[in-house]
């Protein structure tokens, strides 16, 4: 018996394939980026750029990891045989494969870096904006509570859980849904003591 | 009686026939699980349900994360 202790999450947060209704996923909308090696010069990204026409290249260190970015504006001020390191910008947020489209969506959208949970570079999403996304909350939350009764149901059946029981329960439930430990506690604490999230 | 696999260990035991046991719940199975994945919630493992895995092949458990 092997326990997979890092699990689903870092399953996918390094891109590996899944099967579900979840999605789509980055991984699976993501394509090539121009990048070059931090050894590289200023010469290398502006052939990379003027081949595939795109607006900026990721500057990779070992193993792939995704250490920079050079804009096609900011190639224009340096000469070829400057170093990439030295006209590079920090490498913006990345995001991980696993992250739904949707999500991205819902978040303002726009041109994201896929890295592995390491940090190695996996490609590009562009993801448009969801300007009709609900902001319903009041649905959101009846949504979210029905599955959260389906799932006490589903767990304890017809018995009715004792506090301590429903507690940890629904403690599991929000970590594995994301939350850290302390944070699923407070969130407790508050649902409990009747307060808002 | 368990041994941590990593992601690498868990990949080679895949594709040597092992299987793949979720136990998290129905819900968060259906959104997405390791291809091939079994539905096995904790709070079902018990001595029954384990009897419908083979007993020659090496079982993979996995939940959410660490934690």
């Amino acid at each position: 018996m092997y326990d997979y202790v890092d699990g689903k999450a870092d399953w996918m947060a390094y891109g590996l394939p899944v099967e579900g209704r979840d999605g789509p996923f980055l991984g699976e909308m993501m394509s090539e980026v121009a990048s070059c090696a931090a050894e590289g010069t200023v010469g290398d990204a502006r052939r990379l750029l003027a081949a595939d026409a795109g607006a900026a290249v990721v500057v990779l260190g070992g193993g792939g990891l995704a250490i920079g970015q050079v804009d096609v504006e900011v190639l224009e001020g340096h000469d070829d045989g400057e170093s990439l390191l030295d006209v590079m910008s920090p490498v913006p947020t990345t995001v991980r494969p696993s992250v739904t489209v949707s999500s991205v969506a819902e978040s303002g959208g726009g041109r994201r870096l896929v890295t592995t949970s390491d940090g190695r570079l996996l490609g590009v999403a562009t993801v448009e904006q969801d300007h009709d996304h609900d902001h319903d909350h009041e649905a959101e939350f009846d949504q979210e509570l029905a599955q959260v009764v389906e799932a006490i149901e589903e767990r304890f059946g017809d018995r009715e859980p004792s506090e301590a029981e429903l507690r940890t329960f629904l403690h599991q439930r929000l970590v594995a849904e994301g939350r850290s430990a302390e944070d699923a506690d407070r969130f407790l604490d508050q649902l409990e003591s009747g307060e808002e999230d | 009686m368990f041994q941590n696999a990593s992601r690498d260990q868990v990949r080679r035991l895949v594709d040597d026939g092992a299987q793949v046991v979720e136990v998290l719940e129905r819900r968060q199975y259906e959104l997405a699980h390791l291809p091939g994945a079994i539905h096995m919630p904790a709070w079902e493992l018990t001595r029954t349900r384990a009897g419908e895995l083979d007993r020659t092949r090496p079982v993979v458990v996995y939940c959410f994360d660490t934690l």
